[in-house]
């Protein structure tokens, strides 16, 4: 339990008294002594000033006419800054390798990758599509993701991917159903991306269990299984009425969601993570749920519906309550599992 | 600075002095399941739920009878506060509170109250809060009451881009736009006042204090337009004559009574903490304009001063937003706006430069 919270039950029923409890907090470095007050204070100073900075200086670029200026000076100026990052960021790497102002100059300068590509256009229309726009963008980008070895960096480069891949043309894409616009939401290449990138992640992560080195594969496990879920019960309500094109892409759908989820069950249970182990279940509750529906008219099969929904819950959070229990009795070892990043190479 | 020492270490410590009962024993925790498991199975619980209630509405629907609406809501009501009082299983907690919700929801549908909906609302809102000890129901409770306050003393016209039906504008409607501005004030008060006491995880102002501060998130940040106007709709003043600049300045710093608070606590509480604050007085001219932007300094200041991240960060999400729904409508020019606030950069950052230097 979080010891603040200990301390403020204590507190509030009056088994500690009210100088303990601060005195006890400090001693914890959960409050701030004048020392770390001081640090704060100049932190916030440095931030405020620097995003005052920041935004004042794109409001006036914003509001500069740059089509007064001609197109190689402007081309110039964003070339100016690129190369001023990278010797930032040479220099960083140089210093010490792999240090933090490094990997965010690197950080920075794929960033800046787009924006120079983004001037380039303007000044010289090439007629890109927005997907080949973003394509070229996370093109010019990986080599930087690759030499800084960052998360972050990938990321970045993941969403740039994905940004890319629901930009391509709607001939690609399921139709959305009856919630949402046709072509707006589930869309084949990005869900196929996403997978493959859930099962990289998984694979650098390999004997990691920590809760924040643990974000980027739920936060992904999430992502797809709301998306995959989603789109198969759409294709599952939009049955009898959608063409052959769009079967072939709710089949597509639903080998991809079937993949996911089998992979999942599998090998989450073999990891004992007992979240990303859940997200199938759910996922395969809501589309046993979406198939009932199609049993009959629904205001005749609500309530048998609705007490279907309630024995299927209750059948799931008994199951996840029983592996919590036995899981946590016998955690999974994951001694000796190794993982060349740059950190465990940072250790070594 | 202070190094952190271990808990148990503190807790023997605590002991020693006497300042902790000999009594006293580690709370014990209920349900071990991690968080996010948690949150998913509450999710699908509300969504059963909701089937449960559609499939009752759909069948109290068929006869289209008012006091068939009632009698549902009432077995409802009855039916799940009895499960949440007597149950301990999170998922059939979880079942039950949205349960209770649509069967009080239920109710009012059927006495059908026109325009003292809020005032039944209120009511059986302060009647579950008052009867059911459960966290979440007390919260979502809480959150009625107080989105409920809010919405009985925000005059008319603020809704006037979303509805035709409000009131002409006259100028006894500045009194109410006051007491908006003296209720906001009373509601930053008070998450002050219940973020830097200890409030214990079966305490009825732990969901209290969450409410508040969900309610102030959504709420208080959209009292820009009080004061910059909204663009397209109706000057919210109108007819004081000399009296408006006051008033509209008045009303601006009581807005900002909350955050000097909470520093002057600080400061009482740290002494020399004074000697760093001068600098930080260039961000108060931001909080005076931007109501948004007073409640993201009081956030950011409770994060820093309790030691509380979630705060900090949220203080950091609303500053960002607010000052960016403040900064789009300011009726300046861009560049003299980008002008201006490049120079207050420079100056935070001068600030900065000069506060480092200063010995400790």
């Amino acid at each position: 339990m979080d010891p603040r919270a200990v301390l403020e039950t204590w507190r509030s029923q009056r088994a500690l008294d009210d100088a303990g409890y601060r005195w006890a907090l400090q001693q914890l470095g959960i409050l701030p002594d004048l020392a770390r007050w001081r640090g704060q204070i100049e932190r916030l100073l440095l931030v405020c000033g620097m995003l005052c900075v920041a935004v004042g200086a794109i409001s006036l670029l914003t509001a500069f006419d740059w089509h007064a200026w001609p197109r190689l000076a402007v081309l110039g100026l964003v070339q100016a800054i690129w190369l001023a990052l990278l010797a930032v960021a040479w220099l960083s790497w140089g210093r010490r390798p792999e240090s933090r102002s490094a990997r965010w100059g690197l950080f920075a300068i794929a960033v800046m990758a787009g924006l120079w590509l983004g001037v380039v256009d303007t000044a010289y229309p090439s007629g890109m599509d927005g997907w080949q726009f973003l394509l070229l963008w996370a093109a010019l980008a990986l080599p930087w993701a690759v030499l800084a070895r960052w998360m972050p960096l990938w990321v970045f480069w993941g969403l740039l991917m994905a940004w890319a891949l629901k930009e391509l043309p709607g001939q690609l894409r399921m139709p959305g159903g009856v919630l949402v616009e046709p072509y707006a939401w589930v869309n084949l290449p990005m869900l196929a991306f996403l997978l493959l990138s859930q099962g990289v992640v998984e694979w650098l992560l390999r004997g990691r269990q920590q809760w924040a080195q643990r974000i980027l594969p739920r936060l992904l496990g999430a992502l797809l299984a709301v998306m995959l879920t989603f789109g198969l019960c759409m294709a599952i309500l939009e049955a009898p009425s959608i063409g052959t094109d769009h079967f072939i892409s709710g089949v597509a759908v639903g080998v991809l969601w079937l993949i996911w989820a089998a992979a999942s069950l599998f090998a989450y249970y073999r990891r004992q993570e007992l979240f990303l182990l859940a997200l199938p279940l759910f996922a395969a509750w809501a589309v046993g749920i979406t198939l009932a529906c199609k049993a009959g008219r629904l205001e005749l099969i609500l309530s048998l519906l609705a007490v279907l929904a309630v024995f299927g819950l209750s059948a799931i959070s008994w199951w996840l309550n029983r592996l919590n229990r036995r899981w946590s009795a016998n955690p999974v070892s994951t001694a000796g599992a190794a993982m060349m990043t740059p950190e465990t190479q940072e250790q070594r | 600075m202070t190094t952190p020492t271990r808990f148990d270490e503190v807790v023997a410590a605590l002991r020693a002095s006497g300042q902790l009962a000999a009594d006293a024993v580690l709370p014990v925790q209920e349900d071990s399941m991690p968080w996010p498991v948690l949150v998913l199975q509450a999710v699908a619980a509300w969504v059963a739920a909701a089937l449960l209630t559609i499939a009752v509405v759909v069948a109290a629907g068929i006869s289209g009878s008012n006091v068939l609406y009632i009698a549902c809501g009432v077995v409802l009501l009855l039916g799940a506060g009895g499960l949440l009082r007597t149950s301990k299983v999170y998922f059939l907690t979880q079942i039950a509170i949205p349960t209770v919700i649509a069967g009080a929801a239920l109710v009012i549908a059927g006495v059908d109250p026109g325009s003292s909906t809020t005032i039944w609302m209120f009511g059986f809102a302060a009647l579950l809060f008052a009867v059911f000890p459960n966290v979440l129901l007390r919260f979502i409770a809480a959150v009625t009451l107080l989105a409920v306050l809010w919405y009985w003393l925000t005059p008319g016209p603020f809704f006037a881009p979303y509805s035709t039906d409000v009131p002409a504008p006259t100028s006894g409607m500045a009194w109410r736009f006051a007491a908006g501005a003296a209720r906001d004030t009373v509601y930053g008060l008070a998450l002050w006042w219940l973020w830097v006491r200890p409030v214990g995880a079966d305490s009825p102002w732990l969901p209290v204090r969450h409410a508040l501060l969900v309610v102030a998130l959504l709420a208080i940040g959209g009292w820009a337009d009080l004061f910059i106007g909204r663009p397209g709709g109706a000057d919210p003043y109108w007819g004081m004559g000399w009296q408006q600049p006051v008033v509209i300045w008045a009303l601006r710093l009581l807005g900002l009574l909350p955050l000097l608070v909470a520093v002057v606590h600080d400061v009482r509480r740290n002494p020399g903490l004074h000697r760093w604050l001068t600098p930080l007085a260039i961000l108060l001219p931001f909080c005076a304009l931007a109501p948004g932007v007073a409640l993201a300094g009081l956030l950011v200041w409770l994060g820093l001063g309790e030691g509380r991240k979630v705060l900090l960060w949220l203080g950091v999400a609303a500053g960002v937003f607010g000052f960016a729904d403040f900064y789009g409508r300011f009726p300046v020019p861009l560049p003299d706006k980008g002008l201006l606030l490049l120079a207050i950069g420079l100056l935070l950052v001068g600030n900065w430069a000069w506060l480092r230097r200063r010995p400790a």
